[in-house]
C-alpha cells in the first residue's frame, strides 16, 4: 500500500456517485416532507380532526304537560332497548340462549333474534349495523302503569306500588351480564308517556317521529328520530316544549375510547360541548275533576264533546271528545295484565270506536247548533228592537212563510207565548218570526261579529271556525238565496256550523256581563332552566255592547229551560244549586255509503246539544255538551252537562254554601 | 505515514461518532415522549440497548479488521443458519416468524443478516479482485450471497428487511465496480419481470391475493389488522406528519399518537410522532443529522486503505442509508408499507445493535484505516 493518498483512486468516482445518490434521496425526502407538512399540513390536520372528532346531538328533554293542579298529563320517560352488533356477537346461539335463560327472551323471540344475527353476520355491511334485539325492556317502571317500581330483596323482583304486579328487572339483569355478552348493549331512549291515558288526549295531543320530508324542510332544525307534536297542545306549543338540543363533542381514540378535547392540544382543545336546553313545562287549565266527569258522562255515547269554560277568564276547565284514543300506549310491553283503563276508555270499547273518529277533537269541530243558537237570535232581536219581554206570538205548530210551512218542534204548537217562555220551551215559530224580521245578514252580524260564532276563538290548538251564512255566502256557494234561509238560521239550522267551544264562549259572554273571552288551555309556562313562570292572563277579545236587561231576559229564558216544569231540559235540573242553559236538537241526517245498518240508523238521529252555565246565580262555569246524532238535546246532552256542573259544585261546595239562600224567590228580579 | 489525517481519529471519525450520539439522544427523548402516549416506558429499556450497542460498536471498531475478514464466512453461515432456524423454531407472531424468544428478550436474526451479508460480499470482492468491471457471470456467487438470506427473510415474511439486504448487496457491488450494463440488466430484470407477470396474468388471481395479503402482513404489524382504525395506519401516519406543520405541536403533544392511531409509533412509525411533535423544522434537522452520519461513514469508507475495509464500510453505510430512506419514504407515503425500523430511533434491541455494528465497522475502517 502506498501512502500519500486517501483511499483508492478507482473508488473515487463511485464515492462521488454514492454521495450524489445520498443527496438526491435526502432531497426527495425533504421535498416530500415540505409537501406533507407545509403545503398540505392544514389539510391533513383537518382530516385528522374530522375523522376523530365525534359530535353527538343530545336530545333535550321535552317539557311536560300538566293539569291545573300540577298532575302530569304528558312527560318524557326513559326506556331501554337491548341492541347488538352482529359482527361482535361471537356465538349467537349460545349467547341468545343465555339471555333466554335469564328470562329476557321468550323461546320465540330467541329463535327470531338468533336467525337475524346469524344472517346478518354473513353480510359484509350489515354485520356492523346495530340491531335492536328487544325494545322497551322492563326496567324500573311498571309495564302497565309506568309507576316506578320498588325492588323486593326477598324475591329479587320489582313490585309495583300501584297495581301490585311484580316484574323481573330485565334491565338490571342484562346490565349484570353485559360483560359476558360481547356485541350486546343497552340503549336508552326517551319516549313520551301520557299517564292520563285517553282522558286528555285531544287537548294534550300526541307526538311522533318526524318524516324524512319534514327533516329536509326544517333546514337543520329537526333530525331523524326527533319527535314533533302532531295535535293538541303538543303541536300548538311544540317549540316551547321541545327545547334546544345540545352537542356532545369529544375525540375518539383508535380503541374507541373517549378523549376530552381539553386534554389535547389546539385546535382540538377549542372544541366545546353544549348542554341541551330542556323544553319548558306547560301547565294547562284543565281541571281533571271536570274532565273525568265529562268523559264519564259522555262514555255511554258513541260520539260527542264537552267543553267547560271559566266564564270570567276563558280558561278551558274541561275539553273532552268521545271516543278518545290513547297515545304512546305501547311504551312498555304488557307482560302482565293490562291496567284498568279510565272509564271513558272502557265504555267506548264496546263499539268499534275507530268508526267514530277517535282522533278528531269534536270540541273544536263545527256542527249545526240547533236551538242553542236562539240565544243569539234573542239578543239580536232585542237590541235591534224587534223583540221585547212582552212580545207575544202565537204558535200553531208551524209558521207559514211564503207558502212554505216552517215547523215548530212541538207538533200542535205552543199557543200564545212570550219571549222568556219561548226560550225556555224553545218555540221555533217564535224565532222563525224573529229571524224573518232580522234578516240573515243581521243575524250573521250578531253571531259572528258580536258573539264570535263562525270565527276563530283564538284558542292555542287548531280549531274549525264554523260558519254563519250570509246572503252573499249563499250566492257564492249555492248560487241562490231564499228569504227562508234566514228563518232556518234563526233556529240554528240550515248551514250554520258552530263548534262546542265557540258556543260555550258565546254563552259565557252572555252571563259574564258581555265580555267575549279568548278561551285558553295554557295556564302557565314554566322554564326549568331559568326557573321563571309565565302565567297566561285572561284576555278579553271583545266587549259586547248589550244592555244588561236584555242579557237578563236571555238568562231568565235559560233558567226556565232547566228549572221550570215544562222547560226543555227540566229532567236534568239540579234543584239544590240550579244551573241554566239552552237545549238544541239539530237535524243532521247523514248518509254515508258503505256503513252498517247500525251506523246508518245512528246517522239518521239529530245532534243533541246543551249549552249552559252554573250556578244560575253568579255563574262561574259555562258548559257546552254535544252528542253527535244523540237525539233530543234535553234528554241526551243536558244530563251530560249536569254531570259536569255537579262535579264543579262538589269541588267548590264551600263557596256555594249560602249562594242559594232565597235565590228562587228573587230570581225574576235579580239574576246576577 | 503522510497524509492530511495523521492521527487515526480523523475528523470523519469524530463527525460519525457525534452524529450517532446526537441521533441516539434524539431517539431516547422521542421515546420518552412516546411513553406519555402509551404509558409504556420503552425508553428505559432502550437505554440498555443504546449502552449495549455503543459498547458493541466500540468493540467492533477496536478489533482488527482481519478478524472480520477471516471470520466472515462463519458470521455469514451463522446468520443464514439462524434465518433457517427462525423459520422452523421462531416465535409465531400473527402469521410471521421473525423472532427467537430468549426469555423476555426477542432476537430478530434478519437484523444480523445485514452486516453478515456485507462482510461476506466484501470478502468475496477482496478475493476476486478485478481491476476492470465485473461481468454478470463473475458476479453470480455474489448474487447468491445476497439472494440466499434475502429469500429466507422474505419467507418469514419480511419484505422490508429483505429489500434492504438486496439494496445493500447492490450498493456494494455497484461501488466495487459492477458494469453499468450488468447492473442495469439486473435491475431491469427485477423491475420488469414482476409487473409484467402481474399484468399479463401469468400470476394467478389467487396468487395475487396472496401477494397482497403478504404485502399487508409484512407491512403493518399483524396485530393491528383487526380493526379498521389501524388498517388506515399509513394514512394516519401522514395525518400525523402533516399535523406537525412547520414547527410541530411540541413535545408530548402529538394527537395522533395520543389517540393511539399509530400503534407502531415507538417502532416503524416513530418518525410520525416525531414529525407531529417537531414539525418540518425538526424533521429537516433530523434528516440533516442522518445525512451527516451517512456522509461521514462514506468518507471513512473511501479513506480506508484496504479494499476489504472499504467495501465493508460502504456496505455498512448502505445498511443505514437504505433503512433510513425506506423507513422515511414509507412514513411519508412514497413507498408502500414495508415494515422497517428507523435506525437508532425506533425501539428495539436487534435493530439498535445491528445498526451499531454497522457504524462500528466503518469506525474500524476509519481508525485503523484498514491497514493490515
Ligand atoms: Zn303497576
Ligand atoms: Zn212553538
Amino acid at each position: 500500500m502506498i501512502g500519500g493518498h486517501d483511499g483508492f483512486i478507482e473508488y473515487r468516482t463511485h464515492f462521488r456517485w454514492a454521495v450524489l445518490l445520498v443527496l438526491l434521496a435526502f432531497s426527495v425526502l425533504a421535498l416530500r416532507l415540505f409537501q406533507v407538512q407545509i403545503i398540505d399540513g392544514k389539510k391533513y390536520e383537518t382530516l385528522a380532526m374530522v375523522s376523530h372528532v365525534v359530535r353527538n346531538r343530545i336530545q333535550p328533554a321535552r317539557g311536560s304537560i300538566l293539569d291545573r293542579e300540577g298532575n302530569v298529563l304528558a312527560t318524557d320517560v326513559e326506556v331501554a332497548d337491548l341492541a347488538l352488533v352482529p359482527h361482535y356477537v361471537r356465538d349467537p346461539a349460545t349467547e341468545i340462549a343465555r339471555l333466554k335463560d335469564l328470562g329476557v327472551f321468550t323461546a320465540d323471540e330467541a329463535a327470531k333474534v338468533t336467525d337475524m344475527v346469524t344472517q346478518s353476520k354473513t353480510d359484509k355491511k350489515k354485520r356492523f349495523h346495530r340491531l335492536t334485539a328487544k325494545r322497551n325492556l322492563v326496567g324500573s317502571r311498571c309495564p302497565d302503569d309506568l309507576t316506578v317500581m320498588n325492588f323486593d330483596a326477598s324475591t329479587g323482583r320489582l313490585v309495583c306500588p300501584k297495581c301490585g304486579g311484580t316484574q323481573m328487572d330485565q334491565r338490571a339483569v342484562i346490565q349484570a351480564h353485559l360483560h359476558e355478552l360481547p356485541g350486546f348493549s343497552l340503549q336508552s331512549r326517551m319516549v313520551r308517556w301520557y299517564p292520563a291515558r285517553g282522558l286528555t288526549s285531544h287537548a294534550v295531543g300526541f307526538v311522533n317521529e318526524v318524516s324524512a320530508a319534514e327533516v329536509e324542510r326544517s333546514e337543520g332544525r329537526l333530525r331523524p328520530g326527533d319527535v314533533v307534536g302532531r295535535s293538541g297542545i303538543e303541536r300548538a306549543l311544540d317549540d316551547t316544549l321541545r327545547g334546544a338540543p345540545g352537542e356532545d363533542v369529544f375525540v375518539r381514540s383508535a380503541g374507541g375510547r373517549r378523549v376530552e378535547p381539553r386534554d389535547l392540544p389546539e385546535p382540538f382543545r377549542d372544541l366545546t360541548s353544549t348542554p341541551p336546553v330542556a323544553g319548558k313545562d306547560v301547565t294547562l287549565t284543565i281541571d281533571m275533576n271536570l274532565q273525568q266527569a265529562a268523559a264519564t258522562a259522555l262514555a255511554r255515547y258513541r260520539s260527542g264533546a264537552v267543553v267547560a269554560l271559566d266564564v270570567d277568564t276563558g280558561e278551558v276547565l274541561a275539553m273532552v271528545s268521545q271516543p278518545t284514543f290513547e297515545a304512546g300506549r305501547r311504551i312498555v310491553p304488557g307482560a302482565g295484565t293490562p291496567a284498568k283503563p279510565p272509564a271513558s276508555v272502557r265504555a267506548e270499547s264496546s263499539v268499534d270506536s275507530k268508526a267514530y273518529a277517535p282522533m278528531m277533537n269534536k270540541a273544536v269541530e263545527a256542527y249545526p247548533p240547533g236551538s242553542t243558537f236562539k240565544i243569539v237570535t234573542t239578543i239580536a232581536a232585542l237590541v235591534e228592537g224587534m223583540a221585547a219581554e212582552d212580545l207575544e206570538m202565537t204558535c200553531p205548530g208551524f209558521y207559514l212563510f211564503r207558502g212554505h210551512k216552517f215547523r215548530c218542534f212541538k207538533r200542535y204548537g205552543h199557543g200564545k207565548i212570550a219571549l222568556v217562555d219561548a226560550i225556555s220551551k224553545s218555540c221555533d215559530t217564535y224565532f222563525y218570526i224573529l229571524g224573518e224580521q232580522l234578516g240573515i245578514d243581521t243575524l250573521a252580524h250578531w253571531a259572528r261579529d258580536v258573539f264570535g260564532l263562525g270565527e276563530s276563538t283564538g284558542i292555542e290548538i287548531s280549531e274549525r271556525v264554523g260558519l254563519v251564512p250570509t246572503e252573499r255566502w249563499y250566492m257564492r256557494h249555492r248560487h241562490q238565496y231564499q228569504p227562508g234561509f234566514a228563518l232556518n238560521t234563526a233556529v240554528g239550522q240550515g248551514d250554520v256550523r258552530v263548534t262546542p267551544l265557540a258556543m260555550a264562549r258565546a254563552y259565557a259572554a252572555v252571563v259574564n256581563g258581555g265580555r267575549l273571552m279568548r278561551p285558553h288551555l295554557v295556564r302557565s309556562i314554566h322554564d326549568a332552566v331559568s326557573g321563571s313562570v309565565t302565567s297566561v292572563a285572561p284576555e278579553v277579545q271583545r266587549l259586547i255592547d248589550v244592555p244588561d236587561d236584555f242579557l237578563d231576559l236571555a238568562m231568565r229564558g235559560m233558567y226556565g229551560a232547566v228549572n221550570t216544569e215544562d222547560g226543555t231540559a227540566s229532567s236534568a235540573a239540579l234543584p239544590e244549586l240550579p244551573f241554566a242553559g239552552k237545549t238544541g236538537t239539530a237535524q243532521a241526517r247523514e248518509r254515508r255509503p258503505g256503513v252498517g245498518a247500525d251506523m246508518a240508523a245512528w246517522l239518521q238521529q239529530d245532534h243533541a246539544w246543551f249549552v249552559g252555565y252554573g250556578p244560575a246565580k253568579r255563574p262561574r262555569v259555562a258548559v257546552a255538551a254535544f252528542v253527535e246524532h244523540g237525539g233530543f238535546g234535553g234528554a241526551e246532552a243536558a244530563p251530560v252537562a249536569r254531570k259536569v256542573f255537579e262535579a264543579y259544585y262538589a269541588a267548590h261546595a264551600d263557596e256555594f254554601a249560602d249562594l242559594w239562600q232565597g235565590f228562587e224567590e228573587d230570581f225574576l228580579e235579580v239574576v246576577r | 505515514m503522510i497524509g492530511r489525517d495523521t492521527h487515526p481519529f480523523s475528523r470523519a471519525v469524530w463527525s460519525t461518532s457525534v452524529a450517532l450520539v446526537v441521533i441516539v439522544i434524539l431517539g431516547l427523548i422521542n421515546l420518552s415522549n412516546a411513553a406519555s402516549y402509551t404509558g409504556e416506558s420503552f425508553h428505559q429499556t432502550q437505554v440498555i440497548w443504546v449502552v449495549l450497542g455503543l459498547l458493541i460498536a466500540a468493540a467492533v471498531a477496536a478489533i482488527d479488521m482481519r478478524f472480520f475478514e477471516q471470520l466472515s464466512p462463519i458470521f455469514y453461515g451463522g446468520a443464514v443458519l439462524l434465518l433457517i432456524l427462525v423459520l422452523i423454531f421462531g416465535r409465531d407472531i400473527n402469521f410471521s416468524r421473525r423472532w427467537f424468544s430468549l426469555g423476555d428478550v426477542s432476537i430478530q436474526p434478519s437484523e444480523f443478516a445485514k452486516p453478515a451479508v456485507v462482510l461476506m460480499l466484501a470478502r468475496f470482492f477482496h478475493g476476486e479482485r478485478n481491476p476492470e468491471s465485473y461481468t454478470l457471470r463473475m458476479l453470480l456467487p455474489a448474487l447468491g450471497y445476497v439472494a440466499a438470506p434475502a429469500a429466507l427473510i422474505m419467507m418469514q415474511p419480511d419484505l422490508g428487511t429483505s429489500l434492504v439486504v438486496i439494496a445493500v448487496g447492490f450498493s456494494v457491488m455497484f461501488f466495487e465496480g459492477i458494469r453499468l450494463r450488468s447492473f442495469l440488466a439486473l435491475l431491469g430484470i427485477i423491475l420488469l419481470l414482476v409487473p409484467l407477470a402481474w399484468e399479463l396474468d401469468i400470476i394467478q388471481p389467487y396468487q395475487k391475493e396472496r401477494v397482497r395479503t403478504w404485502l399487508t402482513m409484512s407491512g403493518a404489524r399483524p396485530e393491528a389488522r383487526e380493526d379498521a382504525d389501524t388498517r388506515m395506519q399509513p394514512e394516519q401516519a401522514l395525518w400525523a406528519v402533516g399535523s406537525g406543520g412547520a414547527l410541530g405541536r411540541g413535545g408530548q403533544q402529538a394527537v395522533q399518537s395520543r389517540l393511539r392511531y399509530l400503534p407502531e409509533m415507538h417502532n416503524d412509525y416513530i418518525l410520525a410522532s416525531f414529525a407531529e411533535e417537531r414539525g418540518f423544522v425538526g424533521c429537516l434537522a433530523l434528516l440533516a443529522v442522518y445525512l451527516a452520519l451517512i456522509y461521514s461513514m462514506l468518507v471513512l469508507a473511501i479513506r480506508a486503505r484496504e479494499r476489504f475495509a472499504v467495501l465493508v464500510s460502504v456496505g455498512a453505510t448502505a445498511i443505514v442509508f437504505w433503512q433510513v430512506v425506506f423507513n422515511v419514504g414509507m412514513v411519508l407515503g412514497i413507498f408502500p408499507v414495508v415494515g422497517l425500523t428507523l435506525p437508532f430511533l425506533s425501539y428495539g434491541g436487534s435493530s439498535m445493535i445491528s445498526g451499531m455494528i454497522a457504524v462500528g465497522l466503518t469506525l474500524n475502517a476509519g481508525i485503523h484505516r484498514g491497514q493490515v
